[in-house]
């Protein structure tokens, strides 16, 4: 059986710990193989499917940040038959940490898609290509974003000015960071980013006025604001030169 | 007799003006669209500086320099056609054709470098060797290219200094572009290990390695990264080739692999190269 991704936008809050990629990994770590397919059995849907959130935050992108998901990966694979009781082992996964599995370790081979996603990341990325697209020609020539896209021009306006100065460079990787890494803490983007603790914080909280960037008192983690990102992914996008929406067709 | 009256018969200095005036005049309009571009842009609230730097200006290099050689060509055979059309001095054309047969045997200096400008413009709009925004090596000189014009190729070196080199130049030099057109370029980072490193030691600085260039946010994660191993006299060499998504961040993007390596050898206990005390022994 190969487990699936289904890939959701933004990242949300984990809703039901017992059912979350990191522990998961801790039942497959502690359980033996008859345990877990019981566990499994009773935890799936009707439909047979074990749906597990939040696969993203399993890793990170820096050094020795894929250790959890490779373990995670290692055990699924040794222990086969527990999986027997159930239809689908499904992993949500942010879609753009799926990029960056996809394009740097081949993840999509041992963690295919789930087939005609319905309610996922599929749904919105023809909108937010649009939104790219209106944005460069408003960037390019100054043409007015049409009315139905959700990103108005000050907004973007505002963002293009912060990230746009070649002295924004930190203030573009920190973005770039969150984009992939999803919520984190502050010193995980201090060791990631190479930011000291007050540049860290200066460029966070500056971004957490406008709602660019959100912060999570339970858990002290900064996340990136769903409203904002067609406009930083674009920006992102030509002062940087990655294309994670190209990188998940 | 008839040949000199006809040189001279005012015909001659019209063409010329014409083959000219035709240039000046998509200077301007050239100039005159660039403006209302830019109060567009300035009036929907953007600065003069641009943000896209890449494809779009290839397609407007590719448009305008179409439009240029197309207002050339006219001037240079639609013109006499027309003079011959509407004086019906057929005799004419034979001056024309004169003309033009002695220009290209003795050609002037100032046409030499319009009509080889022009040539020049034409090859790079279509073939592009490189673009506008490459980093390219032009006659030695390093740079990033601002500009591709009829008489000289603007570079911005890595000093700042704006440089333009005369484009007639450049026929018989070899152009090289570090990123042809592309956003990325590839970039190649070499660490130094101890030549006592051991089979376990080696391999997992190669992981170290390659975990280092994949958390750089500059990486391109859609072109392969390669870690290959080396030795020297001195030292066991790993080099990593990789492609940076821009170019420009070429420098930040080495400096990250490498402090992300240096921390994780720190981590692992991977022996590095002393050089100055290998050096010195």
């Amino acid at each position: 059986m190969t487990p699936n991704a289904l890939l959701t936008f933004g990242w949300p809050k984990i809703i039901t710990p017992d059912l979350s990629a990191p522990h998961f990994l801790e039942r497959l770590q502690t359980m033996d193989t008859a345990s877990l397919g019981r566990w499994a059995a009773s935890s799936a849907a009707p439909d047979g499917v074990l749906n597990i959130s939040a696969l993203d935050r399993l890793f990170r992108r820096g050094p020795n940040g894929m250790a959890a998901i490779r373990q995670l990966v290692g055990l699924i694979g040794e222990k086969l038959s527990a999986w027997n009781a159930i239809s689908r082992l499904q992993f949500e996964c942010d879609a753009f940490a799926y990029a960056f599995l996809k394009q740097t370790y081949n993840y999509d081979v041992i963690l295919p898609e789930t087939p005609n996603q319905s309610g996922s990341f599929r749904d919105r990325i023809g909108s937010l290509k649009t939104t790219l697209d209106a944005l460069k020609a408003f960037e390019r020539d100054g043409c007015p974003i049409p009315q139905a896209i959700p990103t108005a021009a000050q907004d973007y306006l505002r963002i293009r000015t912060t990230l746009s100065r070649p002295s924004a460079r930190l203030e573009r990787v920190v973005l770039a960071t969150l984009l992939i890494n999803g919520p984190s803490k502050l010193d995980e983007l201090e060791s990631e980013t190479g930011a000291d603790t007050a540049t860290a914080l200066r460029i966070l909280l500056g971004y957490a006025e406008p709602g660019y960037v959100t912060f999570e008192p339970t858990d002290e983690s900064f996340c990136l604001g769903t409203q904002h990102l067609p406009s930083i992914l674009f920006c992102l996008r030509e002062k940087m030169g990655f294309d994670y929406l190209s990188a998940l067709d | 007799m008839e040949f000199i009256d006809l040189m001279t018969n005012g015909y001659v200095p019209a063409y010329v003006a014409a083959i000219f005036g035709s240039q000046v005049l998509f200077a301007i309009g050239q100039r005159l669209f660039s403006q209302r571009r830019l109060q567009k842009r300035l009036a929907s609230g953007l600065p003069a500086d641009e943000l896209i730097v890449t494809a779009s200006k290839l397609k407007a290099l590719r448009w305008a320099t179409g439009v240029q050689m197309l207002l050339f060509a006219c001037a240079v055979v639609g013109v006499p056609l027309l003079f011959i059309l509407v004086t019906g001095e057929r005799h004419a054309a034979v001056v024309f054709v004169a003309l033009l047969a002695m220009i290209s045997i003795q050609v002037p200096e100032p046409i030499k470098y319009s009509v080889g400008g022009l040539a020049f413009k034409s090859l790079v709009a279509a073939n592009a060797p490189f673009q506008i925004g490459d980093r390219v090596c032009l006659r030695g000189i390093k740079g990033r290219v601002t500009g591709v014009g009829m008489f000289y190729i603007t570079l911005q070196t890595p000093d700042d200094d704006k440089v333009s080199i005369p484009t007639y130049a450049l026929w018989t030099e070899t152009l090289s572009s570090t990123n042809a057109g592309d956003m990325g370029s590839l970039s190649v980072a070499t660490v130094y290990l101890s030549p006592r490193c051991e089979a376990a030691c080696l391999s997992k600085a190669e992981g170290a390695l390659a975990e280092a260039i994949h958390a750089s946010p500059y990486l391109d994660i859609s072109r392969p990264v390669d870690i290959l191993v080396g030795q020297t006299s001195t030292a066991i060499t790993i080099t990593a080739k990789a492609y940076v998504a821009s170019t420009y961040d070429e420098p930040h993007f080495v400096s990250d692999t490498l402090r992300a390596f240096l921390k994780s050898a720190n981590e692992y206990g991977i022996q590095l190269a002393q050089f100055e005390t290998e050096m010195s022994s």
